[in-house]
């Protein structure tokens, strides 16, 4: 408790050096968790990418055989209701991966990523995707800016609906990474 | 303005903003503290590890409990982890051994502590390097606080006549 006390009642004047040299060692050091954390990102949505393509074969791949009945169901509404569930799904799966995987430490970093970065890092997995796919001649999926737009906004919806479900969950659980 | 719990909540969510103006408001009280247990040369040092560790560890810090508190472990232990290197660098490189105590460092020769028995040696190793209160040596060796500081005391007094100080 004295040693506390001294702690609180310490004052000392720090160089102008010192302060500068600890602030950009600190800057250093946040660029490199949110380096670190886009590139875990675009690795687990890559991972969500094909996992979806088990349910869904969208961006013309179909790894697993599956029958394309379920994007025919969904594009009897129109190619925006496909989009809007395909990226719904993509970003549905990602969230859990990414919640099951990343740490404390990421997931608050993640409160301040904002929805832009997540748009930009979807459509570059999505653009991925789509250059892997439409070398096949049997593509399931044309690409469309319709298609597109609605699959990246049922992406950012489901990415802030589970980020808010999740989230807390995972922040009082989780103690410690 | 916002407390010391906001702005931890802030920076833990990368708002660097919130770091600067809790680095404004510790760096005097870090500093002062750094200084009363270590030697000017490497204080810089020790103060630049612990805004690294507080960066490193700010994900552990919750804020239904008060920061300072927190913030004044975290401190100590970079503290003590300092020691704990210099201890070892001093025994493998140079055969000597650095003690603090308070405002006062003491010198001797490893060959000192072979005066002292196990026991006695761990006892001032886990006083003055672990840094362990009177009340944590009690509970983990279960040897009343009274009766450590008369034997802290004691083997203090004891290396001191064989170094020649009193």
């Amino acid at each position: 408790m004295k040693d506390y006390l001294k702690f609180i009642k310490s004052d000392k004047k720090t160089s102008s050096d010192l302060d500068l040299r600890i602030r950009e060692n600190i800057s250093d050091l946040q660029r490199k968790d949110l380096i670190s954390l886009h590139l875990k990102i675009i690795f687990l949505y890559t991972i969500t990418g094909f996992i979806s393509l088990a349910i869904c074969p969208q961006f013309g791949l179909n790894p697993f055989n599956r029958s394309p009945e379920l994007i025919h169901m969904f594009m009897q509404y129109g190619t925006w209701a496909c989009g809007l569930f395909c990226g719904s799904l993509f970003m549905g799966i990602g969230a859990l991966i990414k919640f099951m995987v990343l740490g404390r430490k990421d997931i608050l970093l993640l409160s301040r990523v904002s929805t832009l970065n997540i748009t930009i890092v979807s459509a570059l997995i999505y653009g991925l995707f789509m250059m892997i796919g439409n070398r096949d001649a049997n593509s399931f999926i044309n690409f469309s800016i319709v298609f597109f737009s609605f699959w990246l906004l049922g992406s950012i919806i489901w990415d802030r609906i589970s980020w808010l479900i999740l989230s807390q969950y995972t922040l009082r659980s989780n103690s410690g990474n | 303005m916002s407390n010391d719990e906001e702005l931890m909540k802030n920076y833990q969510a990368g708002d660097m903003s919130s770091f600067d103006e809790l680095y404004g408001r510790y760096k005097g009280k870090v500093y002062g503290f750094i200084s009363s247990r270590v030697k000017e040369h490497s204080r810089d040092e020790i103060f630049q590890r612990v805004f690294t560790r507080l960066h490193q560890k700010k994900h552990l810090y919750k804020q239904e409990y008060p920061f300072a508190p927190w913030f004044y472990t975290l401190i100590r232990n970079v503290i003590i982890d300092f020691y704990r290197e210099r201890k070892f660098e001093y025994i493998e490189l140079n055969e000597e051994m650095m003690w603090e105590r308070e405002d006062e460092i003491q010198e001797f020769d490893l060959s000192i502590l072979e005066s002292l028995d196990e026991k006695e040696a761990l006892l001032l190793y886990q006083k003055f390097v672990e840094g362990l209160s009177y009340k944590e040596l009690e509970d983990k060796l279960n040897i009343k606080s009274a009766t450590l500081r008369k034997r802290i005391s004691r083997l203090v007094k004891k290396l001191k006549d064989n170094l020649g100080y009193n």
